[in-house]
């Protein structure tokens, strides 16, 4: 992996779980040339995870026990940061997502245009052709429509799992004090509009396969519903009405003393 | 001793109770990163400016009226005394945040000076200003009497110039190439006019009294406090 010398440290982090038969081709398809490193934190897989991973010559970080998809980023994060990332990209070992879009993906971080990228999957046209189910398809609208109402934002869609940040949002971010679920990710967007980082999204196709992790109907509803939890929570914080710890910056909390 | 006096005549005070505008405008600031670069502009004696410094921020000041001026100084690291219709705004894209709290109204081109101020934001800055809300119950209690009397301060101000309702302040903002992030309504300052309802006893009805405030808005705010963004082609707009 070669990285100029005046490239931004991309780093490229994998939250993995039972991710064997995929992570092989997803980590073929990443483009060496712009990413530093790539780190794989694995959430206690029961398949090959951890042994393909080891054959890759990854960067990985074994979790003790199995703490969720939201758990897993934040060591992501942390390792990232240690690791002197400028630019981390998220992204699953699912190959759902197209890794060699990458560049697409950190390029409006490093042109200084946004702090943060979504790499969108309903920009990229018909994602119920493409393999989403139609009830995902439907649910997803619904809370996007939500979302984008609570926050004022016009996001395409907000439950992607092909995100870049940059250093600075993780570093002000206070993401450990999220969910150690999947709502984690919706967490980390409310954050980040509240801060005001700014969002922007490129269209990423997807592919829908036996393969590619896919979440069951009632685990999807029980998802929508903490959404909405969070959305709650952020709407009585933003009024005052109860202060929630979890948006505000963290490096707000003190500073040196003069 | 003359200019406390001086300032006291005034009668621009901080207006601390929870809810008011300048809670609001702390309460935007408060859970973001410090120290974030913000212009103040017409600072009055600096109250606003104090609360800033103290959060840990570095606030840049600006104000016409000389005796203010004096007194709102040490808060600033750095400060201009200037007269906002004429000035120019010496900054480069340098601000996270431009603050006009009740400066508006006093005004002759309210639109063309806060258009004016925004190339002073950042990448990812932000303005936030607060206007009277004209459209307030009492106001129209009194015209409906027949009675439009200017006053020492509050809503009929005597130096105000204009006068908003929450529609013409949204347009207000729209027309100096803004986009409205938020807009948050603030309840009479019942606090400052009876002092005696700062005791705790009467937070439980000040808590009811914003609730309503929040319902009906247009109705019984007193003020309007809004965070916007410059919008993308503000730059286009001010070539034109």
């Amino acid at each position: 992996m070669a990285v100029a010398l005046n490239q931004p440290k991309v780093i490229v982090v994998m939250p993995a779980y039972n991710a064997a038969k995929t992570l092989r081709i997803t980590y073929d398809a990443i483009p060496k040339d712009d990413v530093y490193q790539v780190i794989l934190v694995d959430d206690g897989s029961r398949d090959e995870t951890l042994k393909i991973a080891k054959e890759l010559n990854l960067e990985v970080f074994v979790h003790t026990r199995n703490f969720g998809y939201g758990g897993n980023q934040k060591t992501c994060y942390t390792e990232a940061l240690k690791a002197g990332a400028e630019i981390v990209v998220m992204l699953h070992p699912d190959y759902q997502y197209d890794p060699s879009l990458l560049p697409n993906v950190i390029a409006p971080i490093k042109n200084g245009d946004a702090d943060v990228v979504l790499g969108s999957r309903l920009l990229a046209g018909e994602v119920v052709k493409q393999g989403m189910p139609w009830w995902k398809y439907l649910g997803n609208r619904f809370l996007t429509g939500i979302q984008n109402q609570v926050l004022r934002q016009s996001l395409a869609e907000y439950h992607t799992g092909y995100r870049a940040f940059s250093r600075r949002v993780l570093e002000e971010v206070p993401f450990l004090l999220n969910s150690d679920n999947f709502v984690f990710d919706q967490e980390m967007l409310v954050q980040v509009v509240h801060l005001g980082f700014r969002i922007k999204e490129v269209p990423v196709p997807t592919r829908y396969f036996a393969e590619a992790s896919s979440a069951s109907f009632a685990a999807s509803v029980v998802y929508g519903v903490s959404i909405l939890c969070v959305l709650l929570r952020y709407v009585l914080h933003r009024s005052a009405w109860i202060a929630q710890k979890q948006f505000e910056c963290f490096p707000a909390r003190y500073r040196r003393a003069e | 001793m003359r200019d406390a006096a001086k300032i006291q005549e005034l009668n621009y005070r901080l207006k601390c109770f929870k809810y008011s505008s300048h809670y609001w405008i702390l309460k935007f600031l408060e859970d973001l990163r410090r120290p974030l670069k913000i212009l103040d502009v017409g600072t009055a004696d600096g109250y606003l400016g104090a609360a800033l410094k103290q959060q840990g921020h570095y606030v840049v000041g600006v104000e016409k009226d000389e005796f203010l001026a004096k007194a709102a100084r040490p808060y600033y690291a750095k400060f201009y005394r200037a007269d906002l219709e004429t000035f120019d705004f010496p900054f480069r894209a340098e601000f996270d945040f431009i603050i006009f709290a009740d400066v508006l109204e006093h005004l002759r081109e309210p639109e063309v000076i806060l258009g004016r101020s925004l190339s002073c934001l950042n990448a990812t800055g932000q303005v936030i200003v607060s206007v009277p809300n004209i459209a307030n119950l009492l106001i129209r209690i009194m015209l409906l009497f027949g009675k439009f009397d200017y006053q020492d301060r509050g809503i009929l101000d005597r130096t105000h110039l204009r006068f908003y309702t929450l529609s013409s302040f949204t347009a207000l903002l729209q027309n100096a190439a803004c986009r409205v992030v938020d807009i948050v309504p603030t309840p009479l300052p019942v606090q400052l006019i009876f002092p005696w309802t700062q005791r705790p006893i009467f937070a439980l009805i000040h808590q009811i009294h914003y609730a309503t405030v929040r319902l009906w808005k247009t109705l019984l705010a007193y003020q309007f406090v809004a965070r916007a963004l410059p919008c993308q082609e503000r730059n286009g707009l001010r070539n034109s």
